[in-house]
């Protein structure tokens, strides 16, 4: 997934790759069946916002707030999350 | 119509249902196990105006389908038991997520009634909900509870209660033009072929279209061709016409609905200030602070449980059971030998064995359940993720090595919360390696007679030794992980994606409920294994009839005999050792006074005469022996508890007696190559 910027010019990117206490949208979960399903379940689709919080000690797993609760998600899963910067 | 009236409480994990069980049942409740799998059933008595109502607490979930065990069972429950009302039980400091669940409750003709539960602390994050209006949008009755406070739970049990025999109409969700149409084809052709009638035939067409595994199975799609072509063009034609998948597709609709009914019903006033969740954490997750702040809270969990537990609760329970013994004894001195013999060694001893380790276990519990309602447990496994995640493991596997410290039957028990199958499997494979507070009596007894008294610069020798024994337990058991992630579950995925709750301080009452679950559970379930093992091994040593009990000439010492030189290569190949080390498969504690029965010294003496029979590293090797050789009967049992499979259950036993021989050999052999 290459940085870009859309049509509103917001900066596309993975969610791995959002800084600290940044916003985001989530774009698109390009992965499988059953880690997509866990998400959905969780509140975490295509057009959720969300707030980077913070990083377990040794900088991995995150740790984002979405609809009003905090969701731990390692890197290498967060990688596969498209998600525009707002 | 005798049937009890019948509410079954269902909700997100962390929603605080558990404890509005408790409250509504109190003591009149009970833990049993749903039929075939292992995940526990509660169910309790509630009352109201002096009716009794049956209270079913399902396991959470996050939705209404079937991804993991603990879902099917709630799912399976509500669509074919068909409780007379499904109590959802939200919490209301996280109402969005958690309507995700109600929506597709909703969708079903059951009679639903909203819970939001604790409403104080949504109250103390500014949040207001409009519960009237909430009610209205959705169609099912509200009530706001406080489960910790006793607060709104008559009037959840009058509403329930209220809707007995009424008719609900399901929830219809808009779910836009293609969908709408595809679903209203799918629900009349369900109702035509008889497979679903009118009531429910609307979600199981909005499942079926979801590819929902559960209502697949449920339908026995494959059986109707006819059927499986409408799902599989109705699907095509979302994905055509929406551009996605309809499991995206209704998701995606699903959340819009919730946020329309946040928009309408909630109000979240702004506020700059820190809740406690926020301020904890900056603590306990802290870049440098927050694994050092982990192990420190992991070692006085050890120390109080030892300490505390074992040592202080312990010895009590230790001194009775020896009482008990004597007295039994002096009434029976004139019973024959065999029935004596039978109660006080097999009975008395092998109970006590295992009565031995409840305040142990009570304490640990105790402690342990603090932890999990506290919301830290949460924290542990986030905070050890990335160490974990580096040998193939997961974070939550680093909480089931801690627990299993304590007894590796608790510590598997506490894999049930890794969601991938793998995960699960590894961490019920790698436990019985962590060293379990029942091999600390032989390492104490085996370092102190060949090690006491000596230092390593400033440290203990035997300090040392039985040290490097717990770390080479988490080192096999990590090594074991790996292999196994790296080969029997390589197809297998993991991923690490977990709520955090929030900090929450756990009530008394249900920190004692807790405890005494899982108690009551282990002694019952290990209780029943460990008697048996016990009672066989005594009849093994003391017959054939007339011979010295414990002798070589007893079945036991033949058999010891038969096995001794496979273990010659470990230094420690005598009957006495392998008779030892058979007993210890019943309980690892139990070495100690196998020993003092095979030496003929009693326990107190034993140290006096070990030295003639064993050498510092062969002493070292039969240490490591023991950490590592098969799981005790406690710990297989619960492996085929938890695995569902006796065949995982041996492989366990099969693969750790491997393990272990090699081990032993590798030590002795080295060391014996060394010089030492």
């Amino acid at each position: 997934m290459d940085t870009a910027n859309n049509k509103s010019g917001n900066k596309y990117l993975s969610l791995d790759k959002v800084p600290m206490n940044a916003n985001g949208r989530i774009v698109n979960i390009n992965m499988d069946h059953l880690m997509r399903k866990k998400l959905t379940d969780m509140g975490l689709v295509r057009g959720t916002e969300f707030t980077v919080k913070g990083q377990a000690p040794l900088g991995d797993p995150i740790k984002i707030n979405l609809r009003g609760y905090d969701l731990a998600i390692r890197k290498n899963d967060a990688k596969q999350i498209l998600v525009e910067q707002i | 119509m005798n049937r009890e009236f019948t509410i079954a409480l269902v909700g997100n994990p962390n929603c605080g249902k558990t404890s509005l069980f408790n409250i509504m049942t109190g003591s009149r409740q009970h833990v049993g196990n749903w039929p075939g799998v292992t995940v526990e059933r509660k169910e309790g008595i509630a009352k109201y105006n002096g009716r009794n109502i049956k209270v079913i607490d399902l396991p959470g979930t996050y939705s209404f389908s079937a991804s993991s065990e603990d879902e099917l069972i709630a799912v399976r429950y509500i669509l074919q038991d068909k409780p007379d009302v499904v109590v959802n039980v939200i919490d209301s400091g996280n109402i969005e997520r958690n309507l995700y669940l109600a929506l597709q409750l909703l969708e079903m003709n059951s009679q639903v009634v909203l819970v939001l539960n604790m409403f104080d602390e949504a109250e103390k994050k500014h949040i207001k909900i409009d519960q009237a209006k909430l009610a209205k949008l959705l169609g099912a009755p509200v009530v706001a509870t406080i489960a910790t406070r006793n607060y709104g739970i008559q009037e959840l049990l009058a509403t329930a209660l209220k809707q007995e025999k009424q008719h609900r109409e399901p929830l219809k969700l808009d779910y836009g033009t293609p969908a709408n149409q595809v679903i209203a084809e799918i629900a009349k052709e369900l109702e035509e072929t008889g497979l679903a009638t009118a009531q429910d035939s609307r979600l199981l067409a909005v499942k079926l279209l979801e590819n929902d595994q559960f209502a697949r199975d449920y339908v026995q799609l494959e059986k109707f061709p006819a059927l499986q072509e409408t799902v599989k063009r109705a699907s095509q034609k979302i994905r055509t016409e929406a551009g996605f998948d309809p499991e995206i597709y209704l998701a995606d609709k699903r959340y819009e609905f919730i946020s329309m009914l946040v928009r309408e019903c909630v109000q979240r006033e702004a506020t700059q200030s820190q809740d406690l969740t926020e301020r904890l954490d900056k603590v306990l997750t802290h870049k440098w602070l927050g694994i050092p702040l982990f192990f420190i809270i992991m070692f006085l969990i050890y120390q109080i449980t030892m300490g505390f537990g074992n040592d202080f609760l312990g010895s009590y329970v230790e001194n009775a059971f020896a009482l008990l013994g004597e007295y039994i004894s002096g009434l029976m001195a004139n019973s024959p030998e065999l029935l004596r013999s039978f109660v006080i060694d097999a009975v008395i001893g092998g109970v006590g064995s295992v009565l031995v380790f409840v305040p142990l276990m009570f304490t640990m519990y105790f402690l342990i359940s603090f932890l999990e309602d506290s919301g830290y447990m949460a924290r542990a496994a986030y905070l050890m993720d990335r160490l974990m995640s580096a040998v193939g493991l997961h974070g939550k596997t680093a909480v089931a090595m801690i627990v299993g410290s304590g007894c590796n039957v608790a510590g598997i028990m506490s894999t049930r919360t890794l969601d991938s199958k793998k995960d699960r499997m590894i961490g019920i494979l790698i436990s019985p390696f962590i060293s379990c507070s029942a091999r600390l009596p032989v390492y104490a007894l085996f370092a102190g007679v060949f090690f006491g008294g000596k230092k390593v610069g400033i440290f203990p020798a035997s300090g040392l030794v039985i040290f490097s024994l717990y770390l080479l337990g988490i080192i096999i058991a990590v090594t074991a992980g790996k292999l196994l992630s790296k080969t029997v579950f390589k197809q297998e995925k993991s991923y690490f994606i977990m709520e955090l709750p929030p900090y929450r301080i756990p009530t008394l009452k249900s920190l004692l409920i807790h405890m005494w679950e899982k108690t009551e559970s282990f002694v019952k379930k290990a209780g029943t294994i460990i008697f048996g093992i016990v009672a066989l091994i005594w009849a093994l040593s003391i017959f054939p009839v007339g011979v010295t009990p414990g002798s070589v000439e007893s079945i036991l010492g033949k058999l010891g005999t038969i096995l001794a030189p496979i273990f010659s290569p470990a230094g420690f190949g005598t009957w006495e050792s392998a008779v030892a080390l058979i007993v210890g498969v019943g309980a690892k504690e139990a070495i100690v006074a196998t020993f003092g029965m095979v030496y003929g010294t009693g326990e107190e003496m034993l140290s006096n005469v070990l030295g003639q029979y064993f050498t510092p590293l062969s002493a070292y090797a039969f240490m490591v022996m023991t950490l590592l050789y098969s799981p005790c009967a406690a710990t297989i049992g619960i492996i085929k508890k938890e695995t569902n499979s006796l065949k995982w259950a041996f492989f366990s036993v099969a693969y750790s007696l491997v393990i272990g021989w090699g081990m032993a050999v590798l030590v002795y052999q080295l060391g014996t190559f060394l010089g030492l």
